[in-house]
């Protein structure tokens, strides 16, 4: 496994039920994503800095994902964790 | 993968690791490797800062999302916007259960975990409990994870007590090895990559961030 990016723990990991080399983790340096199935991490950009604790993916939508912060900020991305907006 | 282009010293620190693997199982234990993102201290750690900041959230296959919290169990069906309270099992606190997992082809079968809780099962979406425990060392889980595709099979953490599996829907849960080197288990999850002897590998969140097993699940 490769280091994340910023010093962060990893309280979530979700594996992109459409190609498993896809996998991101959510900690409280943010949210991380891998396409090489965790040998390396890139920051996702544009989010809130706070701590993620989940993340997840709807089956019948894998494109849609969840993100959960600790304060419970929920966000959504309907583009395979690319970008996100909070759910209102 | 990383772990499978071996070469070099790579192969011989990994082919003594098979054997001590191989003679580990002779003697009726499974031992797994991890590979971690930082130094692995061999001394586990206590980590109660984090166990403050537990939560979970599952989709169901029928686009509900269910999250539990410090508060308790939620359900929404507008994608995240409202959300109702869930019944809780009888005599478990409302900030019992920290991990979900839900069978995406049953939108009815839901798991749930969490320290002192064990694993439940509910069949109806949420509105019936059971315990489903038989073979957990202890009730303090701390991860639940849901195999990627064998919906009957799934693994948790349980604290300080390693990795179980079921392969049955929980009826009964069998020991796969002593955890990930972390101080903790934060989380979960199975993946279906190739490469695997078996059907996947498992990932594990720590406080020191993502471990990946070397090992097959």
């Amino acid at each position: 496994m490769g280091r994340l990016p910023t010093e962060s723990d990893a309280r979530a990991i979700l594996v992109d039920r459409r190609d498993a080399k896809r996998v991101f983790a959510a900690g409280s340096g943010g949210i991380f994503s891998s396409t090489d199935a965790g040998r390396s991490w890139k920051t996702v950009g544009g989010l809130p800095k706070k701590a993620w604790s989940v993340l997840a993916q709807d089956p019948r939508r894998p494109e849609t994902s969840f993100a959960l912060a600790a304060d419970g900020m929920l966000l959504r991305s309907e583009d395979g964790g690319k970008t996100w907006r909070q759910v209102r | 993968m990383e772990f499978l282009g071996l070469e070099g010293s790579q192969l011989r620190v990994r082919l003594l690791a098979s054997i001590a693997i191989a003679l580990l199982a002779l003697a009726g234990t499974t031992v797994l490797l991890w590979r971690g993102s930082r130094p692995v201290s061999p001394t586990p750690v206590e980590s109660p800062s984090n166990r403050g900041v537990k939560a979970s959230l599952v989709v169901t296959g029928v686009g509900e999302l269910i999250k539990a919290t410090s508060k308790g169990l939620f359900r929404s069906v507008d994608s995240g916007r409202t959300w109702e309270p869930m019944p809780l099992p009888p005599g478990l606190a409302p900030s019992g259960l920290t991990s979900l997992a839900v069978d995406p082809d049953r939108p009815s079968v839901i798991y749930a975990a969490g320290f002192n809780a064990g694993v439940i099962l509910s069949e109806d979406g949420g509105t019936s409990w059971r315990r489903v425990a038989t073979g957990l060392p202890s009730l303090d889980v701390e991860a639940l994870a849901m195999h990627a595709f064998r919906r009957e099979t799934l693994f948790v953490s349980v604290r300080r007590k390693g990795v179980y599996r079921t392969e049955n829907g929980g009826r009964q849960w069998e020991r796969m090895d002593g955890g990930p080197p972390a101080q903790s288990v934060l989380a979960l999850a199975h993946s279906p990559l190739e490469g695997s002897m078996n059907t996947g590998w498992l990932y594990a969140g720590a406080v020191d961030g993502p471990y990946l097993s070397m090992d097959c699940f």
